[in-house]
C-alpha cells in the first residue's frame, strides 16, 4: 500500500474518467427521448465509484487496492451495459447485486487471506457444502426435482451457485495436509485427497439428480486445478508420469460421459441450430444474427432488438452487447476477466494454499466465461451459463464477488503487525536497555 | 438544434467508429494503468514482507551455513523436491513445514520417523518459533535467528 495517496488518486481519476467516457458514449449514441433519462444511471455509476473509493481509503486499510479498482471498473461498466439494453434506463436490480458483490468481495477477502486461520475452520467448509446440498435436496422435494431456484417472494436465488466458492476453498485447504499420506493396499493416499474427491463426486451426483450437468465443468475445472497443484507439489518435483496417467483417466471419463450422457444432454450436444431455428436452436440463431447485425461498432446503446429474446441479459448477454455496442467493445469483456485473473500473477501468492485458491478461481471464471461466449457463438452446445460480473443475476453476482475476494486474498497475503505484541514489546524494551547501556 | 446535430451524428458511421475507439482506448489505458500500479505495489509489498516475515533465517549448526526463509510455507525434508533439503538418512522425505503468518514463524512435524525437536522438546503440533530457538530434524540441528544479529549459540 502506498503511503502517498496521490498514486491511488491517479487510478481513481482514470476509473472515473473511463466511466464518464462510457456515459458520454451513451449520451452521444444512445436511444433515449430525453437526456434526463441518462441522469439516474450517471449519478448511480459515479456515486458508487466515489462511495466505494472513499470507503476503502478512510475505513479500511489493506495492502493492495488494484483488484478493487479493476472490480469497480468492471461492475460499473456492466451496470452501464445492463441499463442500456433495449432503451436507456437504469437497471436497479443489477446495480444492487453489484453493490452486494463488492461487499461480498471484501467479506471473502477478510475470511480467506489467512491460510492458517482457515485451516482451523476447514471442517465448517464441508458442513457448509453439506448444508447447501441438503437445501438442494429439500427444494427438490418441495418445488420439484429439476427446480434449481428458491423463491422467497422478494428474492430468488440458486443455492448451487454458492457451492463454487466453497469448493474452491476446499481445494485450496486440501493442499496443505497432503503430506499426511497413509498406505492403503498398494497406494499412498492422503485423507484430504479422498475427502476432496468425495466432495466432487457428491456435487456430480447432485447435479446429475437435478439435471444440471451444465455447471459441472466449473467444478471439474477447479478440481483439476487442485489435482495438478497436488501433483506439482512440492514445486521442484513435477511428477510427469502421474500427470499423464491422470490426463489419460480424465480423457477416458470425458469420452465415456459424452457417450453415455442422458438423453436431454445428447439432444443439446447434437442439435443443429439452423435446421431447428424455431425450436432448440432459437436463442443461438438470434444471438448469432445479433452479433452479425451489430458489426464492429454496434447499432448504438439501446437500439438492440435481442432484448425481446429470453435470457438476453444473462445467458446470451455477449450477443446483446455485440449488437448494441459492437464486437470491439464486447471483446473488452474477455479482456476484463482475463485482466482480473492476470492481476494476481503480478503480485504472486507466497503459499501453496493461495496458489491453489487463485488457480481454482481462475478455472471457474474462465470456464464459465468460455461456456457462455462459445455457446452464444455456437462453437459448443448452449449451456446457459452467465458471464462473470456482466450477466444479470443475484446468486451468480454474489458468487463472483466472493471469488473476486479470494483473488484479492491470494495477491494480498497477511503480513501485518506480528501476532505476539508482548514478544515485540519485550524486544523493544531490551533494545532500549542496550541503547541506554551503550550511552 | 442540439438534438438535430446529435441525430445527424448518430447516423454517421465515422462518428460510431470514433466513439467506439475512444471507449476501447480509454478502457485499455485504465486497465494498463491499474497493472502498472500493481507492479509498483508489488515492490512495496516485497519490502514489507522482507521487513515483517523475512527477518528470520536458519543457521545450520554443523556448517554454520545461512539458509534464507523466503516464502510463507517452506517444506523441509530429504526429498529432492523439498524447499530446504538435508541429504541425511535420519530426516524423512517430507519431514516438517515452516509456516509464517503475521511475521510469526511456526514449525509443524509431518509425521516424520525421527521427529522434530524445538529446544530439545519433541513437538506434536504447531509450535511458535522465537529468535535463537534450536530446531532439530533427525540429527540435523538448525537455529532460527533474526538476520544481521551476532550468533550466540552456534558453535
Amino acid at each position: 500500500m502506498f503511503h502517498n495517496g496521490i498514486k491511488y488518486g491517479r487510478s481513481v481519476m482514470l476509473v472515473l474518467l473511463t466511466h464518464l467516457i462510457m456515459l458520454s458514449a451513451v449520451v452521444l449514441r444512445g436511444n433515449y427521448d430525453n437526456i434526463q433519462q441518462v441522469y439516474p444511471l450517471a449519478i448511480a455509476v459515479l456515486g458508487l465509484d466515489l462511495v466505494y473509493i472513499i470507503t476503502l481509503r478512510f475505513f479500511y486499510n489493506q495492502m493492495t487496492y488494484t483488484m478493487d479498482f479493476l472490480l469497480l471498473l468492471i461492475l460499473n461498466i456492466s451496470v452501464i451495459f445492463q441499463s442500456c439494453f433495449g432503451g436507456i434506463g437504469f437497471s436497479s436490480k443489477h446495480y444492487i447485486t453489484c453493490i452486494l458483490a463488492l461487499i461480498c468481495c471484501q467479506i471473502s477477502f477478510l475470511l480467506t487471506r489467512n491460510h492458517i486461520r482457515l485451516m482451523t475452520i476447514k471442517k465448517y467448509l464441508y458442513i457448509a457444502l453439506g448444508a447447501i446440498i441438503g437445501i438442494m435436496l429439500i427444494t427438490s422435494v418441495i418445488f420439484g426435482r429439476y427446480n434449481l431456484w428458491i423463491d422467497l417472494g422478494f428474492f430468488q436465488f440458486q443455492p448451487s451457485e454458492f457451492m463454487k466458492p466453497i469448493f474452491v476453498l476446499l481445494c485450496a485447504t486440501s493442499i496443505m495436509e497432503q503430506h499426511e499420506k497413509k498406505k492403503i493396499l498398494f497406494f499412498y493416499i492422503s485423507k484430504e485427497a479422498l475427502m476432496l474427491t468425495g466432495a466432487f463426486l457428491t456435487i456430480f451426483l447432485i447435479q446429475w439428480f437435478k439435471h444440471d450437468l451444465g455447471s459441472l465443468p466449473t467444478f471439474a475445472a477447479a478440481y483439476a486445478c487442485a489435482v495438478v497443484c497436488r501433483i506439482c507439489y512440492p514445486k521442484a518435483k513435477f511428477s510427469k508420469k502421474m500427470l499423464i496417467i491422470i490426463c489419460a483417466i480424465g480423457a477416458v471419463v470425458v469420452v465415456a460421459a459424452l457417450k453415455f450422457a442422458p438423453g436431454y444432454v445428447q439432444d443439446r450436444l447434437s442439435v443443429d441450430i439452423w435446421s431447428d431455428m424455431h425450436g432448440h436452436g432459437y436463442q443461438q440463431c438470434q444471438a448469432l444474427m445479433a452479433i452479425a447485425e451489430g458489426g464492429l461498432f454496434g447499432k448504438g446503446p439501446g437500439y438492440g432488438s435481442l432484448i425481446e429474446i429470453a435470457a438476453a441479459d444473462t445467458d446470451i448477454v455477449f450477443s446483446t452487447i455485440c449488437e448494441e455496442w459492437g464486437f470491439l467493445v464486447a471483446l473488452l469483456i474477455i479482456f476484463f476477466i482475463v485482466s482480473l485473473l492476470i492481476l494476481p500473477m503480478i503480485n504472486k501468492p507466497r503459499s501453496y494454499y493461495h496458489t491453489t485458491m487463485i488457480l481454482g478461481v481462475a478455472a471457474v471464471l474462465i470456464v464459465q466465461m468460455g461456456l457462455n461466449i462459445f455457446g452464444s457463438c455456437n462453437l459448443i452446445p448452449f449451456t446457459g451459463f452467465k458471464i462473470p460480473f456482466i450477466s444479470q443475476g443475484g446468486s451468480s453476482m454474489i458468487t463472483c464477488g466472493l471469488l473476486a475476494g479470494m483473488l484479492k486474498a491470494g495477491q494480498s497475503p497477511v503480513f501485518r503487525k506480528p501476532e505476539i505484541p508482548s514478544l515485540q514489546k519485550k524486544r523493544q524494551i531490551q533494545s532500549g536497555k542496550t541503547r541506554r547501556d551503550n550511552i | 438544434m442540439y438534438e438535430e446535430i446529435l441525430e445527424g451524428l448518430r447516423n454517421s458511421t465515422i462518428f460510431s467508429i470514433i466513439v467506439s475507439a475512444v471507449v476501447v482506448f480509454m478502457v485499455l489505458i485504465c486497465v494498463f494503468m491499474i497493472f502498472s500500479l500493481a507492479k509498483e505495489e508489488k515492490a512495496i509489498e516485497e519490502r514489507r514482507w522482507e521487513k515483517v516475515s523475512g527477518r528470520m533465517e536458519l543457521i545450520d549448526k554443523k556448517t554454520g551455513e545461512h539458509i534464507p526463509l523466503e516464502a510463507d510455507e517452506i517444506l523441509i525434508g530429504r526429498h529432492g523436491a523439498a524447499d530446504i533439503r538435508f541429504p541425511d538418512m535420519s530426516i524423512s522425505r517430507y519431514h516438517a513445514v515452516l509456516y509464517v503468518s503475521n511475521g510469526v514463524w511456526r514449525v509443524l512435524d509431518l509425521g516424520s520417523t525421527s521427529g522434530t525437536y524445538v529446544n530439545n522438546k519433541k513437538i506434536s503440533s504447531q509450535v511458535i518459533l522465537k529468535n535463537q530457538d534450536e530446531i532439530q530434524f533427525g540429527t540435523q540441528a538448525v537455529i532460527i535467528r533474526e538476520k544481521g544479529r551476532r550468533r550466540r549459540n552456534v558453535s
